[in-house]
């Protein structure tokens, strides 16, 4: 059952054009993987299917109602979006932060609930940052940082979770914690989540499908084992010398230089 | 303690500190007055009701609005140096309010002061030309924003000289008086009207605290979370430029109040802006009062101009969180 879609969506800043007619389908409970090389558009789609732009051509449509007929509060407890990197400038707490993915679910002139505040704990919780709550964000690691933003996110209790390189600034050991908290939650509660990465080691393992872009458009689509293959990235990343092999029944992607 | 208790106590503790200082400020003066004068005596009770109260409400309305504009533009440009006197709005106000007192300060518009609405307008546009030099794509240029405003101060300030060379003499003493910043003030009519414009405008950024909470941790996030965050935008530029302009057009530029009070209360009471914004209002009426009291009467008989002595306190203090690069990664 298709949750969250593109339907040919087209997207340009000013005249640099940067999606071409775009369809992508996310399945309930799934997890998809958005790869390819920088700059080809993706973080672009993703706020697409966030609803924070609009497309000028073609709709993105929750459940099948377009994303743009549904308000923006509501909208907001339907699809929760995780940005690249975001540092704050002024010392929130950690908890602070997480607590306003309650947002959308409060009246603005109330403060967050105690309900909301045990959901926003558990969110913390889910990413194993519980121990950061109290502290400031200003004062925590890149990494760190991440795991809040996730927590945040996991908090607006939203149908459809979009990841824009969660692990891209996280060592081994937080990438491997992210990845498991994740693959938990949707074992535990039905998580749909789309993830845009660099990090192809990861993908097959824990992926039902994945979508390869270049130069703002879909070039190849499936399960793991037929996108992760030599011909494909090859084709997707432009760069011949794109290699995989298997090792425990993963597989790896690397470039051979 | 929970941010909602936190809220009332604050609100409560600063009420309490805002009354003392509001009793304090009313009881003193070059002609001490006291409760028996103010019954017979008729000059102590010209001082009192003509000068001393209208004076005093002055500062209220200009602390408050200045101490609130300038939290809501730290969390929206998400600079902790923002203020109206930092980027320039305030000089943009103070042009156009020049601009109407070369003209003749009594003229008026469909009942609106001409003063009102030309330093709202320099405000406006002067905010605006901020905006668009500082903003690169979702993020402020935090050292353009601040260049920016330097400038456009300086800009306004030739053009305040300019003014006041080509108007008349006592125009021109008149604008050099108001341009230090000063809430010297006779009846209380003045006052009455400008709270009509403030009151509005000072509503609306009240309204937006809550956008402007999630806009001061990140616009993206603040958007995929429901927030119209364009409209917050122009809402807030709207309302401060008003603000502001209204406060500057009666008591000039007055500099840092809206840096010192958001300061004082973030250090104490957090970084919620819900917090942060009602309880800056509140602080700055206090600290504006025992400002201007201390200004009125630390000389005996003449007085020191208030927007010197704010600016003395403040501009060491903006030094001070420039050095503080390590809290405020952004700088």
């Amino acid at each position: 059952m298709t949750i969250l879609a593109s339907d040919g969506v087209s997207y340009s800043y000013g005249v640099l054009p940067v999606l071409h007619d775009v369809s992508l389908t996310i399945a309930r409970g799934s997890f998809t993987g958005l790869i390819g090389p920088n700059g080809c558009g993706k973080s672009t789609l993703l706020r697409l299917l966030t609803g924070i732009l609009l497309p000028q051509r073609g709709r993105v449509l929750y459940e099948g109602r377009p994303l743009e007929s549904i308000p923006r509060r509501e909208r907001a407890t339907l699809v929760a979006y995780v940005p690249q990197q975001q540092r704050s400038v002024f010392p929130f707490t950690a908890l602070e932060v997480v607590l306003t993915g309650r947002t959308p679910y409060g009246s603005r002139f109330r403060f967050e609930s105690e309900a909301d505040r045990k959901v926003a704990m558990r969110a913390l919780d889910d990413v194993g940052a519980s121990h950061l709550a109290p502290r400031p964000v200003t004062e925590l690691s890149g990494g760190e940082q991440q795991m809040v933003s996730v927590a945040r996110a996991l908090a607006q209790s939203a149908g459809v979770l979009l990841l824009d390189e969660p692990a891209a600034s996280l060592d081994l050991k937080h990438r491997a914690q992210l990845g498991a908290a994740l693959r938990r939650l949707r074992v535990e509660r039905g998580l749909t989540a789309l993830v845009v990465t660099h990090d192809l080691q990861m993908l097959d393992s824990s992926f039902d499908a994945l979508f390869a872009m270049r130069e703002g458009r879909i070039v190849a689509q499936g399960p793991p084992s037929d996108v992760l293959r030599e011909d494909v990235l090859a084709g997707a990343f432009d760069d011949s010398r794109v290699r995989t092999g298997r090792i425990g029944g993963r597989t790896f992607v690397w470039s051979e230089w | 303690m929970r941010p909602a208790r936190r809220l009332v106590w604050a609100l409560l503790a600063l009420s309490g500190i805002l009354a003392i200082v509001v009793a304090f400020a009313l009881s003193t003066g070059y002609q001490s007055i006291t409760w028996q004068e103010l019954q017979t005596n008729e000059t102590a009770r010209t001082i009192f009701f003509r000068l001393r109260i209208p004076r005093v409400l002055l500062a209220i309305l200009v602390g408050a609005s200045l101490s609130t504009v300038g939290s809501a533009l730290q969390a929206l440009f998400r600079n902790p140096l923002a203020e109206p006197f930092t980027l320039g709005v305030s000089g943009g106000g103070a042009l156009g309010a020049s601009v109407a007192i070369a003209l003749g300060f009594g003229a008026s518009l469909g009942g609106v002061p001409l003063v009102f609405l030309t330093a709202f307008a320099g405000a406006l546009l002067f905010v605006a030309i901020v905006y668009r030099l500082a903003s690169s794509g979702p993020v402020f240029l935090p050292g353009a924003l601040l260049l920016s405003g330097v400038v456009l101060n300086l800009i306004a300030g030739a053009g305040v000289l300019l003014i006041q060379f080509l108007t008349d003499y006592t125009r021109a003493l008149q604008i050099l008086r108001w341009m230090v910043g000063t809430l010297d003030v006779v009846g209380i009519d003045l006052v009455w009207r400008m709270a009509l414009f403030l009151l509005p405008g000072l509503l609306l950024l009240l309204y937006s605290t809550r956008d402007l909470h999630l806009i001061a941790m990140d616009e993206e996030s603040a958007a995929a979370l429901g927030v119209d965050v364009r409209r917050v935008e122009r809402t807030v530029y709207a309302a401060s430029s008003l603000v502001v302009g209204v406060a500057v057009a009666v008591a000039g530029p007055i500099g840092f109040v809206g840096l010192i009070v958001p300061h004082a209360v973030r250090l104490t009471l957090g970084e919620d802006l819900r917090i942060v914004i009602p309880c800056s209002m509140l602080l700055g009426a206090g600290f504006l009062v025992a400002a201007d009291t201390f200004a009125r009467t630390i000389l005996g008989a003449s007085e020191l101009p208030v927007g010197a002595v704010t600016a003395l306190a403040g501009g060491p203090l903006f030094l001070v969180l420039l050095a503080r690069k390590t809290r405020y990664a952004a700088i």
